[in-house]
């Protein structure tokens, strides 16, 4: 029996300390196909749809080394008898990091005055440094990550809004924040944070409209997924200075094309999809996935299983 | 009627005018400093007030200047001929510490090198791996008012924050939840070495070639102080030789830096343009509080910006 790993980053002697004594070999293989695979290790630029049963009838288990799933069939795989599983907060502490680092680095305007230094400017600023404490955070999503946005947020004096469609305004209050619509949220930020899933509810969410209701002296940051926001309509907005600037960790295609348009727009950072990144939530972003097949290969149920399979 | 003069050309009339209702004065831009009327003179960095001042307008009796920094008041002199001179405390302390934290958080989590490298077509293994600031050791060296401020910030992003002052005792310190440490472990242990130690002749040049050989091979430096606090060659060293990570830096040994600054050409740095201190709120600050301590003086209340009360006052 073999579990395929279709991720060339992905560490095998790790996986393959994890997963050999459930009695599987594990390689690396862009091809899914045979009667004796029964598991995939995959990572969110590895689609696995329904078809993948064609040339793996037996596959048991579907693994990915991301908290997002988007890429795997989860419902239709699970009615032919596959749990999809994912790895949660692997990397909560890490995205909360990187989300403030961002949100400092819009408002106090550190790389687009690193750029100036080296173009020879001084003074005045093209865009000027703002105060963090007293600015207004709105956090769009309330899940574990934003949890912890909003609690540090508030910690370092933002005044933080939230807006979520299943959150209790106690709860978002007992984490640091407050609950309000999506539209109070949009029209008051300084810096509008992405913070939910991307789910059929939530794709597109931020959409021209949307953009529209934010400050032109306001700024998104989006470290969640890139399809939650309409792409055409943020680039518009930034090009004709709509709002301020944008950071964005996560693009529509990934990795980056060559003419990928974000590259082109003012005011923008870009990240190669590194909040997610320190050297322990690497680890365990593999490691976590591999364990959770190995409990699907010897009978168990997944701590991070996804739809329970027919 | 009495006049003030305003040397600096670029002040902003309308700021801070509502604090002078009600006294009998007149302000106005001068680039000559003359005249029997004149109770005041108020400058900005960049003019000087000479010390024979009471010979151009012989019935001044303040000076000011709207900066914290005053060497461009000879405030002792004056302040024997029974002159008030005034500076601007701490109006932009909330900023510098904010912008001291961006720059440590952007140099662990790598965000401006990962924009470039995206920018040159990358995407993964990223050539600096992010870290997380959650538990990171950042140490403070000078631990006044935006070192201190610059702690409250580390401790809010969950950093384990140490500090070094001589002049600060460990209960001062345990009370914002920082632990004091001497300069050696601090050096040694930190990712993250901060300067808010003022510009003094034992501060010039605090970090040299030895102290950057003392920090950990992957630790950062930031410095929003002042430039000559660090050796600027022996930076440029611990850089291309990777004996630190990488560095931050707001402040220059001459600013603005000229075209041929060998800071441009290190790896591994942020460069910002003296910026630490801005944001509107805080560009406007100093004249407001000058004209208001202006208005304190004229009414007979002592300024809160007196750098010197002139002898025999008090």
């Amino acid at each position: 029996m073999r579990v395929v790993v279709i991720d060339d980053t992905w560490p095998l002697d790790r996986a393959r300390a994890i997963l050999e004594p459930c009695g599987v070999t594990v390689e690396f293989n862009t091809e899914i196909a045979g009667d004796d695979v029964v598991a995939v290790l995959t990572y969110p630029g590895g689609k696995i749809g329904v078809d993948v049963l064609d040339a793996a009838p037996n596959l048991k288990a579907v693994g990915t080394c991301s908290t997002g799933f988007d890429h795997l069939a989860v419902d239709a795989l699970a009615q032919r008898g596959v749990w999809c599983c994912r790895v949660t907060h692997f990397c909560d502490i890490e995205v909360v990091d990187h989300t403030m680092a961002l949100i400092y680095a819009v408002l106090r305007g550190v790389v687009m005055l690193d750029g100036l230094v080296r173009e020879g400017t001084w003074w005045p600023y093209p865009r000027a440094p703002r105060p963090v404490r007293g600015s207004i955070l709105g956090v769009v999503g309330f899940g574990a990550i934003s949890h912890g946005l909003i609690t540090t947020a508030s910690a370092v004096g933002m005044d933080v809004r939230v807006a979520s469609e299943h959150a209790a305004a106690g709860d978002v209050a007992a984490a640091g924040g407050t609950l309000v619509p999506l539209d109070d949220l949009l029209g008051a930020a300084d810096v509008v944070a992405i913070m939910t899933s991307l789910t059929d509810r939530t794709r597109g969410m931020i959409d021209a409209a949307a953009i529209a209701k934010m400050r032109h002296d306001a700024y998104l940051v989006n470290t969640a997924r890139a399809a939650i926001v309409d792409h055409r309509a943020l680039g518009r907005a930034l090009e004709t200075g709509a709002i301020a600037g944008a950071a964005l960790d996560v693009l529509p295609v990934e990795p980056a094309p060559a003419d990928e348009p974000a590259l082109t727009w003012p005011n923008t950072i870009i990240q190669p999809h590194a909040a997610w990144y320190s050297a322990e939530s690497d680890r365990r972003s593999f490691d976590d996935a591999a364990e959770d097949v190995a409990r699907v290969l010897r009978g168990e149920e997944p701590l991070n299983g996804m739809t329970r399979p027919a | 009627m009495t006049r003030v003069l305003i040397l600096d050309p670029l002040w902003p009339m309308e700021v801070g005018m509502e604090a002078l209702d009600g006294i009998d004065v007149t302000l106005e831009k001068a680039d000559r400093i003359e005249g029997d009327d004149v109770v005041a003179v108020l400058a900005a960095p960049e003019q000087t007030i000479p010390a024979n001042l009471l010979e151009l307008v012989p019935n001044v009796r303040l000076v000011g200047t709207c900066s914290t920094g005053y060497d461009n008041i000879p405030a002792a002199e004056l302040s024997a001929q029974g002159i008030s001179c005034l500076h601007v405390k701490s109006y932009c302390d909330e900023e510098v510490a904010e912008h001291t934290i961006t720059l440590a958080a952007n140099l662990l989590r790598g965000v401006a090198q990962l924009d470039g490298f995206v920018r040159e077509g990358g995407w993964w293994p990223y050539p600096r791996e992010p870290r997380r600031l959650a538990g990171s050791r950042l140490g403070i060296i000078g631990f006044g008012r935006i070192g201190r401020l610059v702690a409250i910030q580390g401790d809010a992003l969950r950093m384990e924050v140490v500090a070094y002052d001589e002049f600060v005792d460990e209960a001062t310190m345990q009370s914002l939840g920082v632990q004091k440490v001497d300069l050696d472990t601090l050096l040694e242990t930190s990712d993250v070495v901060t300067l808010h130690a003022p510009l003094l002749p034992e501060t010039q040049h605090l970090m040299n070639a030895r102290r950057f050989a003392q920090m950990r091979g992957d630790a950062y430096l930031v410095n929003c102080a002042r430039g000559p606090l660090v050796d600027h060659a022996a930076l440029g060293d611990a850089l291309r030789m990777g004996v630190i990570a990488g560095a931050a830096i707001d402040v220059y040994p001459v600013e603005p830096p000229p075209a041929d600054e060998p800071a441009f050409g290190w790896p591994n740095l942020i460069l910002q343009p003296h910026s630490a201190w801005y944001s509107a709120e805080a560009s406007l600050a100093p004249y407001r509080r000058q004209i208001a301590d202006l208005a304190r003086f004229l009414r007979g209340e002592e300024p809160e910006g007196l750098i010197m009360q002139p002898e025999g006052t008090r």
